[in-house]
């Protein structure tokens, strides 16, 4: 066996060029598989982060059926204990609480109807990038009157930073309208629609003490240490925290349709590869029949000495394995350097909207173990899985027509 | 069937009886062979000599084995090949032929010594054994000192000397040789047959040649003269 594979070694370096050429070819297409595989995790880490950092989070919990109508009476159930478990899951990083309702927000020009979140300015900002997406004036703290709208509102209010708006909402106590009044602290570009549009931020306590609702919470937003954990993990998680009358869900239940779309992505990722594998496939194919036709004669040699078709057959698999070996190098060093390139200078495409999700980032490759692993060992799997074809045609060839071979 | 049992004995290492091939190409029959006998025993130095055409090669594929017959019975070292499986014909012919072809033959990616020893290594002989052996035949063939050789450094003459020693390593009951001078100079042809007289001598070892070279045709002991597959001559020398 060590013979065989001796010859098997050097005789893939026959023809150098040759050799280097395919694996050459071999390498790349295992480069672009890598560097494909290691786009698309960055793409989809962005695409995530683009959804779940600007303010949903990596999850939710919410009351059973608020979010079917928003409820502001459908408060969070026993968000003490919640509050524990959180804080002892390991997987989650972060956590913070806000109160969500419908109200209005009216300036002297105009009126709107909202969505009016109720945050904690402390927290918020470890979950959200709702301090970072202000453009114009400040953030909130706990203790100032001070309101954030999105861009589009307050060009429809005709308000700036500083003005003064009045925010209508339901008490949940009185059933009656609560109204107060706030100075516009910040203006934010969150480069999502709905929140440009039709959205108001004000601390936390305040919302309360409009809504009545003490120390209720309407919603948890959670955010997870690796950002897969929720496509990976999420049932789990649901399953864990929807107790007690509340529910929990991940994003991939919160956005579907960014759920549809990665998963998409992964189908169209999974045609190119099984291309390029095709490609790869059909490379060794050739190189193995045409260094297989150059050594008719030296095959016919080696049958009529005593070699048995098996042990020939073996060499050509083993020559497919070391080719295999030598491309697999060059195709992880091509791929590793490009996918380093790729991980600091990353494409910009911030701004454009995807699926309901605005890239805020670069796309930056992002190394991955099964790219080092998986996929070379595909490569090698694959190209001693094809040689059992040239191998077999060998084994079976007459001895006296390929000692009449002598190229 | 009674000629066969006959000669069933212990000096025969070729028996063949009749034998007969026949190639078909579309709805066009060849008859290569066409009924041949010829008896060798242990020791002979034989040339099968012919014009292009004439079954020699073919003959020489029938009786080691690396061809069928259409016909007739072909026993070697009075065993009947043609009955045999494919790797029991393998393995016969590793432990009882060694080959010598025309010239490059030998196994490029193979040094001198590794292709010395390939054949025993096929036949599981251990390292130390077989590194003995190949010092011995080297020496004995005039090759001491290239053992690290690869062929594409050696002269022609130089690789149908480790072809021999290839063949002969494992100490074979019949050397087989096609055209073994084809492409080699007259100076180079006469010398590497007078070494595999001596050998044949030395040792005992049958050779047979399929041949048109005179050269081998004047070292031969026996010539049997072949003509449109069928043997019509049979010459013993002194």
């Amino acid at each position: 066996m060590r013979f065989y594979l001796k010859m098997a070694w050097r005789n893939i370096f026959r023809n150098r060029k040759r050799t280097f050429l395919t694996g050459l070819i071999i390498g790349i297409g295992l480069a672009s598989i890598m560097f494909t595989d290691a786009i698309v995790v960055g793409m989809k880490e962005n695409m995530i982060r683009s959804v779940t950092s600007s303010f949903l989070g990596d999850a939710q919990i919410h009351r059973e059926g608020f979010q079917e109508a928003f409820d502001s009476e459908k408060t969070v159930e026993n968000y003490s204990e919640l509050q524990k478990m959180l804080e002892s899951d390991s997987n989650v990083e972060r956590f913070t609480e806000r109160v969500a309702c419908f109200g209005t927000i009216s300036s002297p020009s105009d009126i709107n109807s909202i969505m009016l979140y109720g945050i904690d300015p402390e927290k918020e900002p470890e979950i959200s990038k709702m301090d970072e997406a202000i453009i114009d004036g400040g953030y909130l703290n706990k203790e100032n009157n001070g309101v954030l709208i999105g861009t589009k509102l307050a060009e429809r209010l005709e308000v700036t930073t500083g003005d003064r708006i009045v925010l209508s909402v339901s008490n949940v106590q009185t059933g009656d309208l609560a109204q107060n009044m706030f100075r516009v602290a910040g203006i934010y570009n969150m480069q999502i629609d709905e929140m440009d549009t039709s959205s108001a931020f004000i601390p936390i306590a305040q919302a309360r003490k409009m809504l009545g609702v003490k120390e209720g919470v309407h919603e948890v937003a959670v955010k997870f240490y690796d950002v897969q954990y929720a496509s990976r993990h999420g049932a789990e998680f649901s399953a864990h925290y929807s107790i007690a009358g509340n529910k929990a869900e991940t994003w991939p239940q919160l956005v579907p349709q960014m759920k549809k779309m990665l998963d998409m992505t992964d189908f169209s990722v999974g045609i190119v590869l099984i291309i390029v594998f095709a490609v790869i496939i059909f490379g060794i194919i050739n190189t193995l029949f045409m260094s297989l036709y150059e050594r008719i004669f030296e095959f016919g040699v080696l049958r009529a000495v005593g070699t048995r078709a098996a042990s020939l057959k073996s060499l050509i698999v083993f020559e497919a394995a070391s080719l295999a070996v030598y491309s697999i190098v060059l195709g992880v060093l091509l791929g590793t350097l490009i996918i380093y390139i790729g991980s600091i200078h990353g494409m910009n495409i911030s701004g454009v909207e995807f699926a309901g999700a605005t890239f805020t980032e670069e796309i930056k490759t992002v190394f991955r173990l099964r790219q080092f692993i998986l996929h070379p060992l595909l490569i090698f799997i694959f190209t001693v899985a094809v040689s059992f074809y040239p191998a077999r045609y060998a084994g079976r060839m007459s001895i006296t027509h390929a000692l009449q071979k002598t190229l | 069937m009674s000629s066969i049992s006959a000669d069933l004995n212990e000096k025969n290492v070729i028996l063949a009886e009749n034998v007969k091939k026949d190639y078909k190409s579309d709805s066009v029959v060849v008859h290569a062979v066409r009924g041949v006998d010829l008896h060798i025993q242990k020791g002979e130095f034989t040339a099968i000599v012919g014009p292009s055409g004439s079954g020699k090669t073919t003959f020489l594929n029938l009786i080691s084995g690396l061809d069928t017959p259409s016909d007739g019975t072909i026993l070697l070292n009075n065993k009947k090949i043609s009955s045999m499986s494919g790797n029991e014909l393998s393995d016969f012919r590793r432990d009882n032929i060694g080959f010598i072809f025309q010239a490059y033959n030998l196994i490029p990616v193979l040094n001198v010594e590794e292709n010395v020893e390939y054949i025993m290594m096929l036949q599981g002989i251990s390292k130390e054994v077989r590194h003995e052996r190949v010092v011995e035949i080297l020496d004995k063939m005039g090759m001491k000192g290239y053992e690290n050789r690869f062929p594409s450094q050696l002269s022609g003459g130089q690789q149908q000397r480790v072809a021999i020693a290839r063949a002969m390593a494992s100490s074979p009951a019949l050397i087989l040789a096609d055209e073994p001078t084809a492409n080699l100079d007259s100076a180079t042809s006469t010398s590497l047959l007078d070494m595999m007289r001596e050998l044949n001598a030395e040792t005992g070892m049958t050779f047979v040649f399929s041949t048109h070279d005179q050269h081998v045709v004047d070292k031969a002991r026996r010539v049997v003269i072949l003509e449109d597959g069928k043997n019509v001559r049979d010459e013993f020398k002194e």
